[in-house]
C-alpha cells in the first residue's frame, strides 16, 4: 500500500505523533493570540469554573471571550 | 506562529512521504500552503485534494499515495485533539450538560482509535488487504465492469 509505509515503523509513528502534538500546540497559541484581539482574558492552560459562572451568568460564550464583556 | 505551524505540518508530511520520495521541506512548503489556501477557498476541505494534485504535477508522486498520507494526517490530528480534550476537561470544567460532551469524546475516541488500528493493519498486511479488496469487488458481480474494478483497485491499493 503506497502512502502508509511510514506507519510500519514504531519510531516513525512516534515522530508523526509528537509532531502532531507540536502542530496543535502552535495552533492553540495562534488562536489564543487572535482571541486577545476580542477581549479574551483567560489563562493558556485553564479556565476556572468560578470564572465561568462569576463573570457572565450562564453564558459560556461570554465567559470564554467569544462575546465581548460590557 | 501560523507559518511555524505550517512549516511543522510540512515537515510531518515530508516524513510521511519519505518512503515514497524524499522531497526537501523547502520544496514541499509551497505545496502545503497552496493546499491550505484551497481549504480556505473551496468547500469540503478540497485543498487536501488540491495539494495532492500539485504534488503530483511538481514531484510526480501519485495522488493515491499522497491522499493516503493526508488521511493518516487527519487521523493523527483527531487523536491529538482528543488528547487535548482529555487533558483540558479536568482543568476547565464546562457548566451545564457534561454528559453530552463526555459522550462525544467517548464516541470520537473509539472512532479515531479504530481508524488508526485499521491503518496500522493496512500498512502491516498490504497483500492480505489487497486480496480482501479483490474478494469484496468480486461480490459486486456484474454490477462493475473489469475496467472499473481495476480502476478501484488501482486507486485504493497499489501493489
Amino acid at each position: 500500500l503506497t502512502g502508509l509505509e511510514s506507519l510500519r515503523s514504531f519510531r516513525n509513528v512516534l515522530m508523526i505523533f509528537f509532531t502532531s502534538v507540536i502542530i496543535w500546540l502552535l495552533e492553540t497559541v495562534k488562536y489564543w493570540f487572535v482571541m486577545h484581539a476580542f477581549n479574551f482574558q483567560r489563562q493558556f492552560f485553564r479556565a476556572d469554573a468560578d470564572e465561568w459562572r462569576g463573570q457572565s451568568g450562564d453564558d459560556p460564550a461570554v465567559s470564554a471571550g467569544l462575546r465581548g464583556h460590557v | 506562529v501560523y507559518f511555524v505551524a505550517v512549516w511543522a505540518r510540512t515537515w510531518r508530511w515530508d516524513y510521511m512521504l519519505r518512503p515514497i520520495k524524499h522531497i526537501p521541506v523547502r520544496r514541499l512548503f509551497p505545496v502545503v500552503v497552496i493546499g491550505y489556501m484551497g481549504n480556505n477557498v473551496y468547500p469540503f476541505r478540497a485543498g487536501e485534494v488540491l495539494r495532492s494534485f500539485v504534488l503530483y504535477k511538481r514531484e510526480d508522486v501519485s495522488m493515491s499515495a499522497s491522499l493516503a498520507t493526508v488521511i493518516v494526517e487527519r487521523v493523527f490530528d483527531g487523536l491529538v485533539m482528543l488528547i487535548f480534550v482529555f487533558v483540558a476537561l479536568p482543568l476547565s470544567p464546562i457548566p451545564g450538560d457534561n454528559q453530552s460532551v463526555r459522550n462525544i469524546v467517548i464516541f470520537a475516541s473509539v472512532a479515531f482509535f479504530l481508524a488508526l488500528i485499521l491503518f496500522f493493519a493496512l500498512a502491516a498486511m498490504p497483500k492480505r488487504f489487497h486480496a480482501l479488496a479483490e474478494w469484496g469487488l468480486g461480490l459486486t458481480g456484474k454490477l462493475l465492469t473489469e475496467k472499473s474494478r481495476a480502476q478501484i483497485l488501482g486507486i485504493s491499493i497499489i501493489s
